[in-house]
């Protein structure tokens, strides 16, 4: 159980997790997306017009609108974030954390190249594939003791 | 084949001492990095992820009031101490599955009600592999760092531990 090196510029992004699209219409109220989220137990929706990818609205959107009391009837149009940040099918994992970890997105629609959503890699995945790849630094974790001598002594 | 270090005999592989000197070999077991990566997950403690200030309140404190301060901050989580013991966890997700619609009409109850309690932690001294574990079992973002006595003294995020790998690649 040798542990294979992780190479994530070499990794495609088929090698995440990818959660399937959740998504609404530009006209559905955050109203109806709280309670899509909360069935699905899901963290963002995307939203689509006619099948392509508009806008995202996430938790940190939602935790704004919730905080600020908001109307939470209003449609989604006009709370999300328009034009976001995607992945394709032909990126790496790398590309996919780079992206993430400049703009600071836990998340990133995954669409083809009509910019329909085929699903989402969140930032769970990545941990995931990286716990999966380190089995032997993430499961067999030695204790806290002084390591023996690895070579003989002496001559 | 292990070598034994004390007497040089050659021992079948996963021999937990050695034939020859009954010298134990198991410690001789222990995984050892084999990429930087690895090394990073392995070696590196919780202390170098640099843990940031923690937002705490008290479970009295009204939900309401602790969202605009995570907006107000710009965080997903609230560390909920009461006589200086961590008793739960206030995140993103919570205020999305326990608040959702409704959060108007809760603004005034305490954030005891809807935080994740008991909540899983992380020592400064234990190892990145560790947290890393904790969170993917756990499908957390988001663990407390706990110094001396139970004291918190910070917290990590999914994020932290993601930008200390990239950095180190």
């Amino acid at each position: 159980m040798t542990p294979s090196a992780l190479n994530l510029n070499g990794e495609s992004i088929g090698q995440v997790d990818i959660r399937p699209p959740l998504s609404v219409a530009p006209g559905a109220s955050v109203r109806e997306v709280l309670r899509l989220l909360k069935e699905h137990r899901r963290g963002s929706v995307l939203v689509c017009r006619q099948g392509r990818l508009v806008g995202i609205l996430t938790e940190r959107d939602i935790l704004r609108l919730l905080a600020g009391g908001h109307d939470l009837d209003v449609a989604v149009e006009r709370e999300m974030v328009p034009d976001p940040l995607t992945v394709g099918p032909s990126d790496t994992v790398g590309a996919a954390v780079e992206r993430m970890a400049e703009n600071g997105y836990r998340r990133l629609p995954l669409v083809d190249s009509d910019n329909r959503p085929i699903g989402e890699v969140d930032v769970e995945g990545i941990v995931h594939l990286l716990v999966q790849h380190f089995p032997q630094a993430v499961y067999n974790l030695p204790p806290l003791a002084s390591p023996p001598t690895r070579e003989r002594e002496g001559p | 084949m292990i070598t034994c270090p004390d007497c040089g005999f050659e021992n079948i592989d996963g021999a937990d001492e050695c034939e020859k000197c009954s010298q134990p070999l198991s410690p001789l077991s222990k995984p050892r990095p084999a990429t930087r990566l690895e090394r990073c997950v392995m070696k590196d403690r919780i202390e170098a992820l640099v843990p940031r200030e923690p937002f705490v309140v008290s479970g009295a404190a009204p939900v309401g009031e602790v969202l605009r301060q995570m907006v107000a901050r710009s965080i997903g989580s609230a560390v909920i101490v009461e006589n200086r013991q961590v008793v739960g966890i206030f995140t993103e997700r919570d205020a999305l599955c326990r608040l959702n619609e409704d959060a108007a009409a809760l603004a005034d109850r305490p954030v005891s009600e809807f935080m994740t309690a008991p909540v899983e932690t992380v020592g400064m001294t234990d190892r990145v592999a560790f947290a890393l574990h904790k969170m993917d079992l756990g499908g957390y973002r988001h663990l407390p760092v706990l110094g001396a006595e139970g004291r918190i003294v910070g917290v990590i995020s999914v994020r932290d531990i993601l930008n200390h790998l990239l950095a180190a690649l």
